[in-house]
């Protein structure tokens, strides 16, 4: 587990942290994940785990007030907690009820997070982690991942995948026409005379130290 | 020397600003000018688009201001013409990511390299338009035969003014010979009367100049096209070799208008 892990819900984010570290280091992580984040939580609600740890009130009010240097007053900041499992640590394990009985979970699985609709020209998608767009990616209009991107429709605009500098990292789009296409380091530009308009799927990748793209195989 | 910083503005959108300065801008480095277009256009930025550069673009003006990048690594070279470069604009951010003061540092930084920096201007009299003209020698005014275009134009006149710019040129753009003809359009002559400036240029309406913009091709590629043609004369009339020739040029064309018009 790392320091802070996130969970996208139907309500809102979820920030769990391991209070196994010091104090400070969560700190540190905290403000490091909203800076990478961007305006990424702006307009989202944003519970804090307490867990079933036993914790000053100060280090609560510490993690508020980073999280309050950036994010807007718009962003509700709550405490979850969980059940409290001392009684029924003799419960077997397949029988222990589930405990986070908090916030019903939607189908965000790790770190990817889904963005419906068309982004058009000067609209900016950012996220540290992977990125579906249900939706075009339209000419001006750039989406930033630090990890993978999938476009579920045409990609026409910019696009940076690995954004951190993971040169794993891929572009998928069910057509892929960007007007610039950056993984990592790296910074291409599809030809200038395609303009075939055939909806086949492509993807992107880094192969010896040069963009490629690949028609996706079914 | 030091080169000069031309601003090309109208108040009025959509009059052909663009088309214009990315025009204007290859022209003058077809001439052997060391020329730099600068979109100020920012949040809604055209300019790159119009040349054909819009997926080489790295860094833009805010990344330069914001000390992101060295302006060489924001300078955009053209595909076509080694000697024209453009600085685009940011297309995700707004006209307050920039101010007065870091245009005129840019422009003065630019001039220093340039023959030539044209400043493309949004439309309106809000704060981009005051960035675009900050620092720089001569506003370049593009009118249409209009009249709402014409009283925007005569708006912008005396806010250049107010500026310390005297003495705008005036560019007419989109005029049509045959409606001039039967006066269904203004002509040059009502125009100059209202505004009272010099007239640079004439451009006729050409629907050449919407395929060039579509296709990132400037029409002055194409010295064929009237509309070309009437580009790479105001170049040459901006290289200040003769202005009497832009008098005799003048009249020429609106002799050519009314020996057209007389002979349909």
């Amino acid at each position: 587990m790392q320091i802070i892990n996130t969970k996208m819900t139907a309500k809102g984010v979820i920030i769990d942290f391991d209070w196994k570290y010091d104090f400070d280091v969560i700190k540190d992580s905290l403000k490091s994940h909203f800076e990478e984040a961007g305006s990424f939580y702006e307009g989202t609600d944003l519970f804090f785990k307490v867990g079933q740890n036993e914790l000053e009130l100060n280090y609560f009010k510490e993690l508020f007030e980073i999280a309050e240097n950036f994010l807007s007053s718009e962003t509700g900041i709550y405490l979850v907690g969980q059940e409290d499992n001392k009684e029924s640590s003799d419960i077997s394990k397949e029988n222990r009820p589930k405990k986070e009985a908090i916030i019903e979970e939607v189908s965000f699985k790790g770190d990817t997070v889904l963005v419906k609709g068309t982004i058009r020209s000067g609209q900016a998608v950012e996220h540290p982690h992977n990125l579906v767009i249900m939706g075009d990616v339209n000419p001006g209009a750039e989406v930033k991942a630090g990890g993978d991107i999938i476009v579920f429709g045409r990609l026409m605009g910019l696009v940076h995948a690995g954004a951190g500098g993971k040169k794993e990292a891929q572009v998928a789009a069910l057509r892929l026409a960007p007007t610039q296409i950056r993984i990592a380091n790296k910074i291409s530009r599809p030809p200038e005379d395609n303009d075939d308009q055939i909806f086949s799927p492509e993807k992107a990748f880094i192969k010896e130290e040069r963009i490629i793209v690949e028609k996706i195989d079914f | 020397m030091e080169g000069k910083a031309i601003v090309i503005t109208s108040g009025k959108g959509g009059v052909g600003k663009t088309t214009t300065t990315a025009n204007l801008g290859t022209a003058l480095a077809m001439l052997d000018k060391k020329v730099c277009l600068i979109d100020a256009d920012i949040g809604l930025r055209n300019l790159d688009v119009v040349l054909g550069l819009e997926n080489r673009i790295v860094y833009d003006l805010i990344d330069v201001v914001e000390g992101n990048c060295r302006l060489e690594q924001a300078m955009i070279k053209d595909k076509r013409n080694p000697n024209l470069f453009l600085l685009p604009a940011a297309q995700t951010r707004d006209k307050d990511a920039v101010s007065e003061e870091q245009m005129k540092n840019l422009i003065k930084e630019l001039k220093e390299k340039m023959d030539y920096v044209l400043v493309d201007s949004p439309a309106g009299i809000e704060q981009g338009f005051r960035n675009a003209i900050a620092g720089v020698d001569l506003g370049l005014i593009v009118a249409t035969p209009e009249v709402s275009s014409v009283r925007d134009a005569d708006r912008i006149i005396g806010l250049l003014e107010a500026e310390g710019l005297n003495d705008p040129q005036l560019l007419i753009n989109r005029l049509r010979r045959d409606m001039v003809g039967r006066g269904d359009m203004m002509n040059i002559d009502d125009i100059v009367e209202i505004l009272a400036v010099e007239v640079l240029g004439v451009i006729p309406e050409d629907e050449n100049i919407v395929i060039s913009t579509n296709k990132g091709e400037p029409i002055v590629l194409k010295d064929k096209t009237y509309s070309g043609k009437a580009f790479n004369n105001i170049a040459k009339r901006i290289e200040g070799q003769d202005i009497p020739l832009m008098t005799i040029e003048k009249e020429s064309l609106f002799n050519k208008v009314k020996r057209i018009v007389g002979l349909s």
